[in-house]
């Protein structure tokens, strides 16, 4: 993940070793269990993008609507 | 022997290591051991997964089903290269969730409501759990199917389908981490190829075939509804949203870094060209019921192809049914438990004991369930289910797919592996056919429906 979301990680000598550290080596820092929970901060998101994407959300909903209304039509 | 460059992780303090990490490191310490030795093909077997699984996932029953009835009711003709042109446009979203997995180690879910906060996120889970279980049922009238032709009968057949698929997604979670929960599912996925001799031993004419390969005709003619029907349905075949957050989780939960990347496009575009020359065999073996006459058509394909071209390829067709369900039971079951576990924030990974990841075990098994019981309610319209589950899949596709683009565009995520502009013009265009695909369907049979056209 890039570097500019990447949570500063304590320095090495802060860590507590213990069992499965040889195997933990193995994995990126953030693909451990611990740092994958960490929520990620928002997405700049512009007004435009917004409204496009809302427009695209209710879109959606009125053809699934339609289309869930043939399949029913369909049926009788 | 040091350890990889790329691999200096250590927990943080008081943050204990999961049983997760331990079994997600035992396979990436086999990824380096391979990839430090040169070992080109073991580090290829180790890599391959996601992507195959979610191309042949993807060539589901009610898939294997549109593209026979599309062979029968148009012959070889405009659908054979439409089938080519829709994976090509299923490689450049999956390569993309891909790439957003093996970069972020995070689903689909969990970015999207994340970065673009709850609103949208559970609109995104909601979307992909009511049309997962949509097409889970269509999975199952598909197994039922192939079931039906070897049995017989179809009273019994139902109950049978319903014991195998449910039996099935049991046995491999029981199997206890992701790496055997995926050779599992990959074995299966390999009797997806019945398709192929199905399509051999239907004695296709290999000039049609070829000229509707380089010329996309003949144009198929007819009623419009239908026919935007079966294109929107030969779309909702190839590209969906269980296929996103699925490739994206899988890709996270196999452990799959920006190192992978290469390997993972590898994975993506054999899983793609797989898929569509399986997609290609259950068209042309459908093909062979071209004229023969409505009746033949739907979950009643076997036995239509035996009557028609002989009960070696009716036989190859069943078989090819079951697998093809069986195979997307067990990939949109995982698919739905891992969306609602990284919504919910739960453990969301086959790494976890089913006391760890409860929420995730759970899910697995209780879609498949409640799909399952549906195809054992007397008189339920699952031909119907099954022949538009694909469309449903269609018509909330873009906004998925809009997503997935953000996330892929993404620099604070992604770095230097965010989309390029050419990427997203791709994309973009993939979208903008996906889209109106799904409208026309929406609103031409709508119209059509209430009389007004």
């Amino acid at each position: 993940m890039s570097e500019r979301l990447q949570q500063k990680e304590p320095a090495a000598t802060e860590r507590r070793p213990g069992a499965g550290d040889d195997l933990v080596m193995f994995l990126e820092p953030d693909q451990l269990v611990a740092d994958r929970r960490r929520p990620l901060p928002r997405a700049r998101v512009s007004r435009g993008l917004a409204a496009f994407l809302l427009f695209a959300r209710i879109a959606v909903t009125v053809f699934a609507a339609l289309a869930i209304y043939t399949f029913a039509a369909q049926l009788h | 022997m040091t350890p990889p460059a790329e691999a200096a992780a250590l927990p943080l303090p008081g943050q204990p290591l999961t049983e997760e990490d331990l079994r997600r490191s035992e396979d990436r310490a086999r990824v380096w051991r391979a990839r430090l030795n040169g070992r080109r093909l073991s580090l290829l077997w180790l890599l391959v997964g996601p992507g195959l699984l979610a191309m042949l996932g993807e060539n589901d029953g009610p898939s294997m089903l549109s593209y026979a009835a599309t062979g029968a009711q148009y012959g070889v003709g405009f659908f054979l290269p439409f089938i080519l042109v829709t994976f090509a446009m299923a490689y450049v979203c999956q390569e993309m969730v891909m790439r957003v997995g093996a970069v972020t180690h995070r689903g689909y879910g969990q970015l999207v409501l994340e970065r673009y906060g709850p609103f949208w996120g559970w609109l995104a889970a909601g979307d992909l759990l009511f049309t997962n279980l949509v097409t889970l049922i269509a999975e199952f009238v598909a197994v039922r199917a192939g079931v039906a032709y070897f049995l017989g009968s179809s009273r019994l057949a139902g109950p049978l389908a319903a014991a195998v698929g449910v039996g099935l997604v049991v046995v491999a979670l029981a199997l206890g981490r992701y790496w055997r929960w995926e050779r599992f599912v990959l074995a299966l996925a390999v009797l997806n190829g019945l398709f192929v001799p199905a399509a051999l031993l239907a004695h296709p004419h290999w000039h049609a075939v070829a000229r509707a390969a380089l010329t996309f005709t003949p144009l198929p003619g007819g009623s419009l509804q239908t026919l935007l029907l079966l294109l929107a349905s030969t779309i909702g075949a190839t590209v969906t949203p269980w296929m996103v957050f699925f490739q994206q989780s899988a890709a996270a939960d196999k452990g799959l870094t920006p190192h992978d990347i290469r390997h993972g496009r590898y994975d993506t575009l054999v899983g793609a060209i797989f898929a569509a020359v399986f997609g290609c065999a259950a068209l042309v073996a459908g093909a062979a019921l071209h004229g023969v006459g409505g009746a033949l058509s739907g979950a009643g394909f076997p036995l239509a192809l035996k009557h028609v071209v002989g009960s070696a390829v009716g036989s190859l067709f069943a078989l090819g049914l079951i697998e093809a369900g069986v195979v997307a039971l067990l990939t949109i079951s995982a698919s739905t438990a891992y969306a609602l576990g990284e919504c919910v924030g739960s453990a969301n990974s086959f790494n976890n004991s089913p006391r760890r990841a409860a929420l995730f075990y759970l899910v697995n098994v209780a879609v498949a369930v409640v799909a399952a019981a549906v195809i054992l309610i007397p008189g339920a319209p699952l031909l119907s289910i099954a022949l538009n589950a694909n469309v449903l899949a269609t018509v909330l596709l873009p906004v998925t797919l809009l997503f997935l683009i953000l996330l892929a565009s993404d620099r604070e995520l992604m770095g230097d592996h965010a989309n390029s502009r050419l990427r997203n013009l791709a994309a973009g265009l993939i979208v903008a056919l996906v889209s109106l695909a799904g409208a026309a369907y929406a609103i031409f049979s709508f119209l059509e429906t209430v009389h007004l056209i």
